[in-house]
């Protein structure tokens, strides 16, 4: 109950934020009528959202998001390198790339983590992430830099700490 | 400092868009489906960073100089979400096409002996785009 009135209030927000009258001087965009009407359409989506979560195993806490503090950073930098890297290949006469599949191993616990670390490596050019099962991720990597780069394992280990593990919290990624 | 802030904003929005050109060359020279979707997330990645967070920037130059803030700020954290939902969005769907084309046969080494059985989808790809370099 508690944790669906945080998401009700952020949804809201988020409607203000993008309905976007109160910019005008006297906005009367902000009348009663299109408040309630902002407020009941969140209201059913989290109604729908509810009935979602039931069947939904994988319950990951809302705090988890603070994790990107310090992970999306990280995550920005690793792909600003790798634009440049790909960048310079793709600008290249000799155009010189090794396309090649990596199959690298996960310690992660939730689907959410998975998720994370999926979309991470495919959002940094030079590597895709083409599957995940069993504890594996089978990438395609562009050039033995950017294989190299995914084989020592950085990526794993950055999320296995934005995941958290349940009790220990400041052990840091087991090896 | 508005007038800086505002050049500056400019500067990345074009680097931004040269990213994405770059990604446009690559995706014209690289060979096969597979690294052709590496040069298309250079511009999906970089290219809309710059470009937005430039925008941000030119953005937060107006409120320098003009002191009213509420349109500025709405603007940014519009800004702001946009890039979060681009970098949530953009990975899931190549990773979309990815899987779809690996599933379906699209053969993964670029080097692959021509006229081979197993590459006729390659051979379709490519057909379309002009031989591969």
């Amino acid at each position: 109950m508690k944790k669906s009135t945080v998401v009700l209030v952020l949804l809201f927000a988020a409607w203000l934020v993008w309905s976007g009258g109160y910019s005008i001087p006297g906005a009367d965009h902000f009348h009663g009528l299109v408040l309630a009407l902002g407020l009941a359409s969140c209201v059913i989506v989290l109604a729908l959202h509810a009935r979602m979560e039931r069947q939904h195993s994988d319950r990951t806490s809302y705090l988890r998001v603070l994790g990107f503090i310090t992970y999306g950073p990280w995550l920005f930098w690793q792909i600003v390198l790798s634009n440049l890297q790909i960048a310079r290949v793709v600008l290249s006469p000799k155009l010189p790339i090794h396309p090649q599949l990596v199959r690298i191993r996960a310690n992660l616990r939730t689907d959410f983590g998975w998720t994370v670390l999926a979309n991470s490596i495919t959002l940094t050019p030079g590597t895709l992430t083409l599957d995940v099962r069993n504890g594996f991720a089978l990438i395609h990597a562009l050039t033995d830099e950017t294989a190299a780069d995914i084989r020592s394992g950085t990526f794993p280990d950055k999320v296995a700490q934005l995941e958290g593990s349940p009790r220990t919290e400041a052990e840091g990624p087991t090896a | 400092m508005g007038e800086a802030l505002e050049w500056i904003g400019g500067m990345m929005a074009i680097a931004g868009s040269l990213f994405c050109v770059i990604g446009g060359i690559g995706m014209l020279r690289l060979p096969d489906f597979f690294s052709r979707t590496h040069a298309a997330s250079i511009g999906d990645s970089l290219g809309a960073a710059l470009v937005l967070l430039g925008l941000v920037v030119y953005e937060s130059a107006q409120w320098f100089q003009t002191q009213e803030s509420g349109g500025s700020v709405s603007v940014i954290i519009k800004l702001l979400l946009l890039l979060g939902f681009i970098y949530v969005v953009s990975p899931t769907a190549t990773h979309a096409l990815a899987k779809a084309a690996f599933a379906g046969g699209v053969r993964v080494d670029s080097v692959a002996a021509p006229g081979s059985a197993s590459d006729e989808a390659q051979s379709n790809l490519d057909g379309q785009e002009g031989s591969p370099r």
